[in-house]
């Protein structure tokens, strides 16, 4: 029997693609055509897990799995990952992959955008923190860009964000995540750079730029994941990372771009 | 002085004298303020999952009540497995002076399991009480609990710092 959770109207997770793969300029995952309590181990559209949820007195204890969170303009559906219900008991990481298909990425600057938060009650019994990642993948599954959170040293609610590209370690930065507060993320695959920026996912706070780094060759993009990796002992902490209004985007080619073409086009139809 | 009474049948669970359990109702109810702690144990020889989850209530007049439960599920040797449960009710009353009447309650539940962990004979059930009439509060040692209250829903505007 699948764990019903009450009190947080933990609502299925849905998955939302704004576009077919082929000739797609964004996918998006808000998972409100997902139902309360859904698991991200094959319950929500698009996603898969790849740790199997623990289960014990006839009951499954999700680890990641939906429910309503209000990044601003009330409660919707969002991704939960973490402990609050159970945890690995050989303290494994969990991942869970959206697939987003992007067929093709021949143009300049794709962008990846989120709203994100961790909760984490320093006053309850569990005590230890966890740390988790996001990564933007390749159709081969390898992590183009990377955002880790690692619980701060000597402070019980924020988390330290580094950034990384190409799997390699990732660089520290000077930004982060204070516990029970709603961010928005953005890492802009641009020609000069791989930018990161954050702010507020209720609009109350301005993004702003807390990492460059090289700028990598977007030619696809496979998928988006997030991670939790247990840092606490077994059973030592209940943290959970909160995602929602995942959005992946090609932009659409500029005027000048689409003038230029159709110069070319009309000069090479007037040639005898 | 510390008794201890060991009954070999199954037997009916009191809450503090408050309650009698009903068999249909589940030890511990599970939902968003009750965490289960997972961990690797090692039980007949075999590394194993065990699965822990303890609540307790206060009731006013002071009375402690801690529910405990766990499960393993462990190979016989032949193919199969055996589940052991234990569902443990520990009432602590005060008897004045900063002393408590402890009684332990622990049954053991035993299920044989074929290789798909399916039931292969009844559950057997067995029930050990432990009554200790004076125990100091600093002695209780009572099971840390394992729930806590949900976080609401309601994130607060961050703090963002820029990239020097």
């Amino acid at each position: 029997m699948k764990l019903k959770i009450q009190s947080l109207p933990l609502v299925g997770l849905s998955t939302l693609l704004g576009l077919s793969a082929h000739g797609a300029t964004s996918v998006t995952y808000d998972f409100e055509s997902e139902s309360t309590n859904d698991l991200f181990a094959g319950e929500v559209l698009g996603w898969t897990q790849d740790s199997i949820n623990p289960s014990a007195f006839g009951t499954i204890f999700p680890l990641a799995y939906i429910a309503t969170t209000n990044f601003g303009g009330g409660g919707t559906n969002s991704g939960h990952l973490g402990t609050q219900f159970g945890n690995t008991p050989d303290n494994s990481s969990t991942t869970v992959t959206g697939n987003l298909d992007f067929a093709g990425i021949d143009v300049a600057a794709p962008r990846v955008t989120l709203n994100l938060a961790i909760l984490d009650n320093n006053a309850d019994s569990f005590s230890g923190r966890d740390g988790f990642s996001f990564d933007v993948r390749s159709n081969s599954n390898a992590s183009m860009a990377q955002i880790t959170f690692t619980p701060t040293v000597g402070n019980d609610t924020t988390w330290n964000v580094a950034v990384g590209i190409n799997g390699a370690a990732p660089v520290s930065t000077a930004a982060t995540v204070q516990s029970l507060s709603g961010y928005f993320f953005a890492i802009d695959f641009g020609s000069s750079a791989t930018s990161f920026s954050y702010g507020s996912s209720q609009g109350g706070v301005a993004n702003v730029n807390f990492g460059n780094l090289s700028p990598i060759g977007v030619g696809n993009m496979g998928g988006v994941s997030m991670t939790h990796n247990p840092l606490a002992p077994a059973g030592d902490s209940a943290t959970t990372i909160v995602f929602d209004n995942i959005v992946a985007s090609i932009p659409e080619p500029s005027g000048a771009a689409l003038l230029l073409l159709g110069s070319a086009f009309l000069m090479g139809r007037r040639r005898p | 002085m510390k008794f201890k009474t060991l009954v070999l049948s199954a037997q009916i669970l009191m809450f503090g004298g408050l309650a009698t359990a009903n068999a249909d109702e589940p030890f511990i109810t599970y939902g968003p303020n009750v965490k289960v702690v997972f961990t690797q144990v090692v039980e007949d020889g075999f590394t194993v999952t065990k699965a822990t989850a303890t609540v307790s209530e206060t009731a006013v007049d002071g009375t402690i009540t801690v529910r405990r439960q766990t499960q393993v599920i462990v190979p016989d040797g032949s193919g199969g497995f055996t589940k052991k449960e234990t569902q443990e009710t520990t009432v602590a009353t005060p008897a004045g002076g900063g002393v408590f009447s402890v009684e332990t309650t622990t049954e053991l539940l035993t299920t044989p399991l074929d290789g798909a962990q399916a039931p292969t004979a009844p559950t057997e059930t067995t029930s050990e009480t432990v009554t200790d009439p004076s125990v100091n509060e600093g002695d209780l040692n009572l099971p840390a609990s394992t729930s806590f209250i949900p976080i609401i829903p309601e994130l607060d505007e961050p703090i963002v710092i820029s990239e020097a």
